[in-house]
Parts: C-alpha cells; structure tokens; sequence
C-alpha cells in the first residue's frame, strides 16, 4: 500500500485518523480518461507543490512538522491495491475514492481552501504494477527488472514509462539497463516476421521511452545502439543469403548482375533504363527509414558485381556515414533507400515465394537469438563499463596528486579507488548540496543511508569501499570553496550525466563552475564516462537539456514565510562546453574532445540518429 | 555558348587525346599555373571549339542558385560530353588539364577547386579496374546526370536549412554576414516556420559588405517580406553589436581540411569577436565544398589577393575640404555618418570586394552541413574518405 500526503510528505497519524473515517466515504471525485499521455499536461499541477511526485517514491516518512501551515496539506491520499482514496487533512472528510487502483487517477478536489485554486488536478499512479506487491516499497530497477518476467510486454512498456516519469528510475546508467533490458523484451515477445517490422517496432517503443524522459539521453542512446545493432545483422544475415542464393535469385537482394535488373528490388520501381533520374525520385518510399546504410552509393547496384567498391570498404573501415559522404553527390543512388533490409516491406512485396517465406521464417529464429545476444552484450558493456573505465587510473592519477571530484558518482569512485590502490594522494570532493550531497558524504564516509538503499539497490554505492577507508586522504568541502582550492588541485576529475556529440557534457550541477574555475588556473579537466552516455543528439539548445529538481531542498515547503515570496529553482543539471573539459576518459580510453564525433559515428548508424525526429529525416 | 558548343562536335579524335602532359605532383601553385595556363586550352585552339572557362560561367550567370563547385563540375561534364576520348587515361588527363585550365583562370579559384577535385577524385575511383571497371558506363551516368547533380546540390542546401533552423529558437537574434545562399535560405525556412503557425519569431542583424551590396540587400529585403526584423549594420559596428547577439551564422566558399573555413572577406573577424563575446558561431556548407586544403594563416590560401596594398602616393587628390578634415576636430556636420547612415566611402578596390579570409576551426562551433552537423574536426575525415 502506498500512502503520500497530497502535499507534502507521509502522515502516518493522519492516516490513521482517516482509516477511522473510512466507512464515511463518499464518491466526490472523477476520474479522467486513463493513459499516459495525459500526464504530462498534469506534471504542473499548481504552483509551489511540484514535490507531489516525490513522496511516492519515498516511503520512509519524514514527520511533518507541527508548524506547517495547515493550508499546506490538502489531502492524504491512499492507494492500495484495490482502491485509491484521499482524505482531507484536516476535516479527514472523504474526497475522493476510487475502486480500482490500476492505471492512473486524476483527482479533483473541492475547494477546501480559498487560498488555492479552486480546482487542480493532480495525476496518482496507482500501486498497482508500479510497486509489485510490496507494500512499503518504491518501485526502482530491480524491481522493474524483476516484474519483466512476469508481465506482459506492453504493461512492461508502461512501467518503465511511468518510473521514468516519475523519475524513480533516474541514473543514467539505471536508465540505460532498464532500457535495455526491455528492449530485450521486445525482441522476445512481440511477433516479428522481419527485420523492418522489427525496427520498427523498437523504433515505436524506444520513441515513447524517449520522450518520457527527454532528459535521459541514454535511453536514447541505447535504443539506437540496439537499432543499429539490428541493422548490422540484418546485413550480415543478407551478405550470407547473397552467398548461397543460386537458386533464391528471385528473391529481392539488392546486389545483383546487371542482367536480372527487373527482378531486383527495383521490382516495385519500373525499370525506366539502367540510369534514368527518375529512379531516384521513386526509390527514395516509404522504407526509407528501413534501410540499412547504402554503401554502394558510388555507381549503383546494377552497374557492378556485389563485392563491395573500394569506397564501400572505407565505409566498413571507418563507419563513416558513406552515404552522406561528399561522394553522395555524384552517386548514382541519392538516399540510402536503394539497398533494402533482408526483407524489407518492398522486399516482401516483391515476388515472395513459399520457399522464401520459410527461409524467412526458419532465418527468424537464428535472427532473434543472434539480436537478443546482442542486446545481452549491450547490457554486459553497462555493468562491466566502471571496471573497465577505471582500468585507466593508474595512468592518470599520479603519487601525492591533489584531485578535484564533485558530487557522487560510482564511476569516479572505481576510479580514485582503483588508483588507490598503488598510489597516495589527496581527493578533495565538493558535496553538490542540495541534490546530492547525501549521496556524497555516503561516498566519502562509507555511511549509506537507508534511503539511497532502498531507492536503488543497483547502485554502485552500496557495493563500495567508501573512499576515506581506501588509505588516501579525502577532504569533503562545500561547493562556495572551489574556487578558492583551485589553485592547489592538480587535475579535475568529473562524473556526468550525458555527453554529447560536440564534446559538451552534461553533468551534476556545479559542474561547470568547476570546469570553469580550473580553467582559469589552467587545472586538467579529466571527464570519466562511459561510452554509453555518449549521445548523438546535437542539441540545439543547451537549455533544454538542463533539468529541474525538487525546489524543496533548497527550501523547505515548511518555510512557509519564504515559499510565498521566492521563486525557488534547483537546477540538476549543467552544460559544460567542450572547451572546458581536457580528456574523456570512456571504457575505450582516453579521447579528446574534439574526437568524440568519432566514437558516435562508431556506434550509431547516421539513419538512427533522428529516427525520433521526423522533420530531421530526409 | 549553345550553338558554339554544338559547332564544336565535329572535332577530330586525336586532338582531344592530344592534351598536354599533366603538371608534375608537388609543383607549387606558381610553377603549375605556369605550366599551364600557356598550353592547357587544348580544344581553344581551335577558335569555335569547347571553352572550359567560358561553360563556367556560363553555366553560373544562367542559374544564379549554382555555387562555384557545382558548375565546375557542370562545365566539366559539358567538357566530357565534347570530348571524344576513349580512354581511361586520355578522360583522366583530359579532365585533370582542364581542371587546372578552369582553375588558373579563375581569379578565386579555391570553392572551385572544390568541385574539380571532388570529380577528379570520383572519375579515378570509379574508373578503378576493382570496381566497376566499365568506362562507357560511368561516362554515361555523368553525362546522363548533370541536372540530377544540380539538383542534389540545392537539395543540400535544403537539408541545411532543415537541420540549421533549429539553431534559430524563438526570440533570439542572429548574425549574419555575406551573400549566402545556404544562410538565406536557412533563415527563410526558420522564418516559414514562424508564419505557419510555429513560435519562432528571430531577429537578423545583417551585417553589410560595401563591396556586394546588391546581394546582401536582396536577402535582407527577402527575411524583410518575410517579416522578420532585420538590421543592417556596417562592418565596422560588429564588435558593438556583438552583445545583443544570440548567435552567428554565416556561409562558406569553401571548407578546408583542419575544419576551418575560407569565406568572405570580414568573416574572420566576425568570428574572433564572436568568440571573445561567448557566442556561438556556425557555418553552413554543403560538403561537396570541401577543399583540400590547408592553410596555415590568412596569408597561405593558395590565390593572390591585393588587399593589403601600400602605397606612398595618393589614390586620388584629397579635396580641400578633407584636407581640413585632417588638421581639427570634425564638426558634427562632417560626421553625419556617425549619426545618420549616409553614404560611407567606398574606399574598397574591387579586387579586395571579392577577397576571402580564413577563419581557423577554433573559432567555429560546428558546421551545419547536409550530412548533420559536424564538429571542424570531422571535414578531414570526410576529405580522407575520398581522398584516400
């Protein structure tokens, strides 16, 4: 059962008063239209009290205070797993009862103080699914991880939705394992034929992750990681079919002896000679997002015979987005469209056989096993990138080095750790109050509270010797004194949050007054990330990457006085511009910052990039 | 130049084989013009014959949308289509001796070069024994495809205006500078976008180019039908504009190897102020403008600009009342052009109207090409991609 105070915390006497009261309960509310959709419009609901959501995810109650001002609690609301029922605070008169707990509720409430909006909606998530069971516990990864087995897919798909929405999966890399590994999901369970409905479907499912939480740049990362990791087999799979068609000739491959023209996949293109303009005005359908990367752009598929062109093995060689390349210009094929899928949706409809479709059928199972180990690898890669990345530390962090690290991150902590193990120096470690101090004293001390346990139980922190206790010399600082120790730090180390293709990152807010201080003393900025928060999203607005958080840990709501007269913000998050940061440090080793263009171009197929983005395809 | 072109059909076979030899490698750019300038015209020779030269600009005085690679290359399959060579290495000679024809008569050749370089480049790959192998072939598709190459190089330009108006977002002012179309029709499109319904109201501040008024003054009253607010600004008031300035965006001849870009004269200092004032600046090139190239100052592009040109007498006899001018305070009357915007001298020559600069990578952000928008580290590899 989950039980939050509409406005602020939990109330564990409030609610027992209320559960007196419960026979008394009368139907005053109205539920809306169920979806998720519909949240995103209720995330505002008014005002000050953006911290509803929080409570949710944070059993462990703190008690509210006696002198909390009696407007500031309008209603306790409970959610069980067979009804949903909010109670006035204070008359503990009945609002709102709900018999079903599932899906979401929209409450309206009664005008109970005329101070308040008369009206305002909020959005509940009901404990149904969200929290399998356990009383008392918030939903985190290993939760989620748990109910996949057991539910079914698109229940999975709006778990994940509502957790990241609700941010009780927030962690870029609890982000991108729970990605991950419902995509894993989507291979397994929903029906595919080919390789393009596959894609398409991870294109639809990975779309509504993204824009659950914009901000989490490695769902999106994963996602196109697990697409082109798709599409890398789906060229494989057609290389291999190539190589033993002989008597598959009537089946839709795109490289082809100039002789069988008409039967190629131009089959749903009318052969209007070998070299007529027109072709490249209906090549370019509907599939186009479909296709796999043309590498055979230079004079066309039916001008020459399948081995690949000095030009497609630059492109294998260094991915380079041939199609795009300056060659494109004079290419005889102007898009990528003109080299299909195994089977793509023309190629289905172009002269499929019985023989064909069994192939295709028996091709399927190998297919799937082949994309889930994929995937598997993917995930591997996530929980093995600290180690790895921390393989790197010892060349880095040097004997009686003074180093700068900022807020808790469980990358940096292998880090220092792994070159504590050779070598003495001296961390000084800013706290990153107020979002994340907690989390870093834990870091640093070695005392993790119950919270952080319970809110992630993946999280590195726990598992970690804290750093004091490594045998070097760790001193804990506010952020106000960073500039002021600049000048005897000898590298900067800095967790972060994404990083993106122009070797900018988004990090921990204070991030960029670090990056900036040391600039000015010319101090090394070491960034250690991995590659999976490498994102290829060129943001056009630095802004709107920046995320806001809970303005009550800069003020408390029980300031009463204060929260009436300020307006409170509490960035999470800061852009740091790429000429501020010296080295990346990822689990492939030490890049620039100028070459992270590289290492996305290595990982990210060019038509994956804006598959969430329309206008941006071409 | 049509008729012309057809009088030159009938030409007998052996002369087109008989080009000159092309200049050796590694000769430096004087030695090479040198060598070719005097020889190079083989089909010239001729009186009614193919002019390279003469097609180019042709071809950019019939589409005024064309940009100097395009037509380049254009002219050089105008070139392939008279020519009767049956050869590889007859077409490689005879494309590459033209090419450097073309580009010694060209006052600026280094967007140009662009565009013969990239053809050259795809003649010898894809007249490779290892790919196609198929002469006839590939001289077919060329000849058969000239406007479809035309036409994706102004496709380029709209998936750079795709991709680069949304660097302009609402409210915000833009800086530009020069003639581009690329700019032009970036900022246009961002405009459309606020007319059909979208919230992108920007402002332009246009910074004007005495030399090429007319083309500047065409964009500005084109964002101006649009309804977009655009200031004109001297060149000389960049630094002071500079702090009401979102972000720059200007447009590039050429994109050279280090990721720096070669531009109109006055995009190099646009650019350094730009970055002393924290703003982002950005280029947009199609890619097929990609020079090999690499310059390693303003004064190593590879063409003779008279810029900078001293002299100890005077141009022309200073007026009395300028002499005056010289000796005392100007009066307010005399310094109308810091109040009004009247006419400012135009002490530029016309050779230094359509000089360039080069603006370095550091001072760049990125560059918005059609490809994506690349950091000006990824040019060379695009450059390596085709050229080795």
């Amino acid at each position: 059962m989950l039980r939050c105070n509409y406005r602020g915390g939990w109330t564990e006497a409030a609610y027992k008063k209320a559960q007196k009261n419960h026979s008394k309960v009368e139907r005053s509310g109205r539920t809306v239209r169920q979806g998720s959709s519909e949240v995103e419009k209720q995330k505002q609901p008014v005002g000050r009290q953006s911290g509803n959501q929080r409570p949710l995810s944070k059993p462990q109650a703190k008690k509210p205070k006696a002198k909390i001002p009696t407007r500031n609690w309008l209603a306790s609301v409970y959610i069980t797993e067979t009804e949903t029922k909010a109670f006035h605070l204070q008359t503990e008169e009945p609002i709102f009862q709900k018999n079903s707990s599932a899906g979401l509720a929209y409450i309206e409430c009664r005008p109970y103080c005329a101070t308040y909006p008369s009206k305002f909606e909020t959005c509940i998530s009901s404990a149904n699914g969200m929290a399998p069971a356990q009383a008392g516990y918030a939903p985190d990864l290993s939760a989620f991880l748990k109910s996949l087995k057991v539910q079914s897919l698109e229940k999975s798909i709006e778990n994940l939705i509502s957790l990241f929405k609700r941010r009780q999966i927030k962690n870029s890399r609890s982000c991108a394992i729970a990605t991950a590994h419902l995509l894993r999901q989507v291979v397994a369970k929903s029906k595919w034929s080919d390789l393009g409905k596959l894609l398409e479907r991870i294109q639809q499912v990975g779309q509504r992750l993204m824009e659950a939480q914009p901000r989490e740049m490695v769902v999106g990362n994963i996602v196109r990681r697990v697409l082109g990791m798709i599409r890398e087999e789906a060229k494989e799979d057609r290389n291999e079919e190539f190589s033993d068609s002989g008597s598959n000739s009537q089946k839709a491959s795109p490289r082809r002896e100039p002789s069988d023209l008409s039967l190629s996949k131009a089959g749903a293109v009318p052969p209007i000679g070998t070299f007529s303009p027109l072709r490249f005005e209906s090549n370019i359908g509907p599939d186009a997002t479909f296709e796999s990367s043309s590498n055979d752009d230079i004079f066309g598929k039916n001008s020459r015979p399948p081995l690949i062109t000095s030009h497609a093995s630059y492109a294998v060689l260094n991915g380079v987005p041939v199609q795009q390349s300056m060659f494109n210009l004079l290419s005889t094929n102007s898009s990528p469209s003109s080299t299909p899928v195994a089977a793509s949706p023309v190629g289905k409809s172009a002269p499929s056989s019985a023989a064909i479709s069994h192939r295709i059928s028996t091709a399927t199972l190998d297919l799937k096993a082949e994309i889930m180990n994929g995937i598997e690898e993917i995930i591997d890669e996530l929980l093995q990138v600290d180690e790895q990345i921390a393989a790197y530390a010892q060349e880095h962090i040097h004997s009686n080095e003074i180093i700068l690290t900022h807020s808790s991150s469980g990358s940096v902590q292998k880090f220092l750790l792994k070159a504590a193990e050779k070598r003495k120096f001296t961390v000084i470690v800013a706290e990153s109050y107020p979002n994340d101090h907690e989390a870093t004293h834990a870091a640093v001390t070695g005392k993790t509270s119950q919270d952080e346990k319970s809110v992630d139980e993946m999280s590195v922190g726990t598992f970690m010797k804290p750093l004091a206790a490594a045998g070097i010399t760790v001193v804990l600082m506010t952020d106000a004194t960073i500039f002021a120790i600049m000048s005897r730090v000898n590298k900067v180390i800095l967790a972060t949050h994404a990083v993106i293709a122009n070797g900018g990152l988004i990090a921990a807010a204070g991030a960029r007054i670090i990056a900036r201080a040391a600039k000015v003393h010319k101090t090394p900025v070491i960034v250690v990330s991995g590659i999976y928060k490498l994102s290829p999203d060129y943001p056009f607005e630095f802004e709107s990457l920046i995320e806001y958080g809970d303005p009550g840990s800069v003020i408390g709501y029980d300031d009463g006085p204060l929260v009436d007269k300020l307006e409170v913000d509490n960035p999470l998050f800061d852009y740091v511009p790429p000429d501020l940061v010296d080295l990346y440090i990822t689990n492939l080793g030490a890049h620039a910052p100028s070459y992270l263009y590289r290492i996305v171009a290595d990982h990210y197929k060019p038509e994956d990039i804006n598959f969430h983005k329309p206008e941006l395809q071409f | 130049m049509g008729k012309k072109a057809d009088a030159s059909r009938p030409l007998t076979p052996g002369e087109e084989g008989s080009t000159t030899p092309p200049p050796l490698a590694g000769h430096p750019p004087a030695l090479h013009r040198m060598a070719t300038v005097g020889n190079a015209p083989t089909m010239t020779s001729t009186g009614g014959a193919f002019d390279i030269v003469e097609t180019y600009h042709r071809l950019l005085a019939e589409d005024p949308d064309l940009t100097m690679p395009v037509a380049a290359i254009e002219a050089l399959i105008e070139m392939l289509m008279h020519s009767q060579a049956v050869t590889v290495m007859e077409t490689l000679d005879l494309v590459k001796a033209q090419s450097d024809y073309l580009k010694s008569r060209i006052p600026n050749s280094i967007s140009l070069s662009a565009g013969t370089d990239l053809f050259q480049r795809y003649m010898i790959s894809s007249l490779k024994p290892s790919s196609t192998g198929n002469f006839e072939t590939v001289r077919q598709h060329l000849l058969t495809n000239g406007r479809l190459f035309v036409t994706r190089a102004k496709d380029a330009r709209q998936r750079i205006a795709a991709y680069g108006k949304h660097f302009i977002r609402d409210g915000s002012v833009v800086m530009t500078q020069g003639g581009s179309r690329v700019v032009g029709n970036l900022l246009s499109k961002a405009a459309d976008a606020g007319a059909s319904g979208g919230n992108v109201r920007f402002k332009v501040i246009y910074v004007m180019n005495e030399g090429r008024n007319a083309e500047c003054k065409a964009i500005v009253s084109l964002l101006r039908a649009k309804g977009v607010p655009v200031a004109t600004i001297s060149e000389g008031a960049v630094g002071y504009s500079m702090g009401k300035v979102d972000l720059i965006i200007v447009g590039a001849e050429g994109v050279v190897e280090n990721g720096g870009i070669i531009s109109r004269m006055g995009t190099y200092q646009i650019a350094q102020l730009a970055k002393a004032a924290g703003k982002p600046f950005y280029v947009t090139a199609e890619s097929h403008k990609f020079v090999r190239l690499y310059p390693l100052g303003q004064y190593d592009l590879g063409i003779e600009q008279k810029v900078i040109d001293f002299h100890t007498e005077d141009d022309d006899i200073l007026s009395v009342e300028e002499k005056k001018f010289a000796d005392r305070t100007p009066t307010k009357d005399e310094r109308m052009d810091y109040f009004e915007n009247t006419q400012i001298a135009k002490t530029q020559t016309s050779s230094a109207a359509g000089a360039v600069d080069f603006t370095p990578p550091a001072l760049i952000s990125a560059l918005i090409t059609e490809s994506g928008v690349l950091t000006p580290s990824a040019v060379s590899e695009e450059l390596i991609s085709v050229w080795y």
